[in-house]
Parts: structure tokens; sequence; C-alpha cells
């Protein structure tokens, strides 16, 4: 039986328009209040990710991110600001969270997920973004989430383009079933608009949401794909891959 | 998809085959014959698809290892890897 929690006037207040979401309510609030989320990176995706997740009210992000704000950041790290540069990215992003919703609780953690931090920073949460820039970062976080049976979210975006999908260890494809290997054509820098972040920051958000409140119907099983050139959106079917190394060992229920 | 259509030079192509054939070799077919920026992106230095390449027969996933006969009319979409966050 679930933890009797009942909301505050100042949250039912600053979360109003949401409550009236059909499906939602102040049972769906309090479990995002009970939630606590990591976010692997607060840059371009996962700055957006965070922010729409402070201001949903889950009620515990943990951002992990090293460097500094970089004058190059700023097109599109929207949790960044001017007079930040050269200053810890990720103290930046959580100040600008406590701005909005100073009731969730914002960690910050200057580093990004290595070998050595990964099992320590899924542990402490209920589910994961996946927002790095490279694929050494979100195979290792995708190992951890299915090795501890956490919901991961992934976020990806490239140019005018972006995907995401939403894994949960053992009912869907994992990260490594699409990308068995780290690919070798990716650079950490590309092309991109703040724009493209904000579009699939706020995709990427919506789903976390959706899990953690038991809402709608995630991206399971499926990837959606966006193309803001010609915005054409469209959904594709993944498939397992039964010799996956990371999720192969877990019964499927792929369709 | 963006780096595939820029190592191609073009979005979309329809491609007539003498003989039926799978997506793999569909795709294999096309960097072969493709410019040298296409060929880098879809093969590896053996000349075997890239394993991180998601390709799609409609909206269906096609996994590496599975092998799916292309028919008449389908539409073949190839993704090269994407983490930029």
């Amino acid at each position: 039986m679930e933890p009797k929690q009942s909301l505050s006037d100042a949250e039912r207040s600053r979360y109003e328009w949401q409550l009236w979401v059909p499906g939602f309510g102040a049972s769906g609030q309090e479990r995002l209040k009970r939630a606590s989320v990591l976010i692997s990176r607060c840059g371009g995706v996962g700055g957006i990710v965070a922010y729409e997740l402070a201001a949903a009210g889950v009620g515990r992000l943990v951002l992990a991110h090293a460097g500094d704000v970089r004058l190059n950041d700023l097109n599109r790290q929207l949790l960044m600001t001017t007079d930040w540069i050269g200053k810890p990215r990720v103290e930046c992003a959580a100040a600008r969270l406590r701005e909005l919703n100073p009731l969730v609780e914002v960690e910050t953690v200057a580093e990004n997920i290595r070998a050595d931090n990964a099992e320590r920073l899924v542990g402490r949460v209920d589910l994961v973004i996946d927002c790095a820039p490279i694929f050494s970062e979100r195979l290792l976080l995708n190992r951890e989430a299915v090795r501890q049976n956490k919901p991961l979210v992934d976020c990806a975006m490239y140019d005018l383009e972006a995907q995401l999908t939403t894994i949960i260890p053992g009912k869907t494809p994992c990260l490594a079933c699409l990308y068995p290997e780290e690919p070798p054509s990716w650079k950490r820098e590309f092309p991109v608009f703040g724009a493209v972040a904000g579009v699939i920051g706020s995709l990427g958000a919506m789903e976390a949401i959706k899990v953690l409140a038991e809402l709608g119907e995630p991206l399971l099983r499926r990837m959606l794909l966006c193309d803001l050139r010609d915005m054409s959106f469209r959904q594709t079917h993944l498939q397992q891959r039964t010799d996956c190394a990371v999720c192969g060992h877990l019964g499927k229920e792929v369709r | 998809m963006a780096q595939v259509k820029h190592a191609a030079g073009r979005a979309v192509e329809q491609i007539e085959l003498d003989r039926s054939c799978t997506v793999q070799e569909l795709v294999i077919q096309l960097a072969e014959g493709g410019a040298e920026p296409l060929r880098r992106l879809l093969l590896g230095d053996r000349g075997a698809l890239q394993t991180a390449l998601l390709l799609f027969v409609g909206d269906k996933q096609v996994s590496a290892g599975q092998t799916m006969p292309l028919h008449d009319g389908d539409v073949v979409t190839v993704l090269s890897p994407m983490a930029g966050g």
C-alpha cells in the first residue's frame, strides 16, 4: 500500500493546471513528489528535461554533469547563463531549477557517468534519463539501469533531428540491443540548434512523467523519430536482440 | 538519418533490384556504389555493415542478425547512430 501523503496548499496551487489533467490528479502529483530522477548531463537536452521535471514537481533531481559553462554552450544549454561562464555547469543548472521550484530537491554531481560512479548514481533514483553526447556514457548508463532494473528514457539529437525511446528492462529492447558496440562514426561535437534540444528534452520529460505517474502510454518498444527540417514525426517498432550482452538474459515481452 | 542523407547527397532514392535481396544486402550494395563518405558511414573495415546502424522496413526495425527479404514497394530507412545531448 502506498504511503499516504497529502499535497500542501502551496503545492496544490503551484501544480493546479496539471492537477486538472485527466488520469493524473493528486495521486499522480504525489507519485511525482515521491519520485527521484537522475539526469545524465544537463546540457542541451538534459537541461530542458531537468527544467520540465522541476516545474512538474518531481521530488528529487540528481544532475550529473562535469565541466564549466562555456560560451559555445549557450545556444542550446538553456539552464546556463552568460554570467556563469567559467563556473561549474551543474551548479548553474541547479541554481536555475531552485529559482523555478524551491520545493524540488536538487542534488548536483560535477561528474559525467563513469564506470566508477554509475552504480552509485543509478542506485539513488527511481528513473534515469540519458542525455549524454557520447555513446560510451550512454551505454554505461544503460548497462547499469538494466542491472538495477530501473526505467531509462533515452533522448538524442543531431542536426535538426531527434529520437526518443523509453526502456523498461526485461520488457523492451535496451540501448545495447540497438547499439551493441560503441559506434565509431559518432563525434562528441555535432551540428544542432537549441530548439531541437527543446523539442526532444520536453518529449523526454513527458515520458519520465508518464512512467513515474503511470499516465498514458510511454514509448515502449517504439522509437519516435523527429525530423524538424520537414516537421515529420514517425514511430518505429524496435526489435529485441536475443543475443544482447546487456539484457539478453532477461525475458522480454517484446511484441 | 541526417548523417546518412548528407553522406549520400540525397534524402530519398528509388531503387529497382535485378533480383530479390535482404535489407542488409541492399544497404551494402548502396554503400559500395556510393561516395566514400557514405561507404565509411555504413561499412566497417572489412566491408560488413556497421553494427550500430538502425535499419527499418516500413516502420519495423530489422536487427542485424535478422534476414528479411525485401518486397516490391518496401520502404527502407537507414539511421546512423545518434547520441547528441
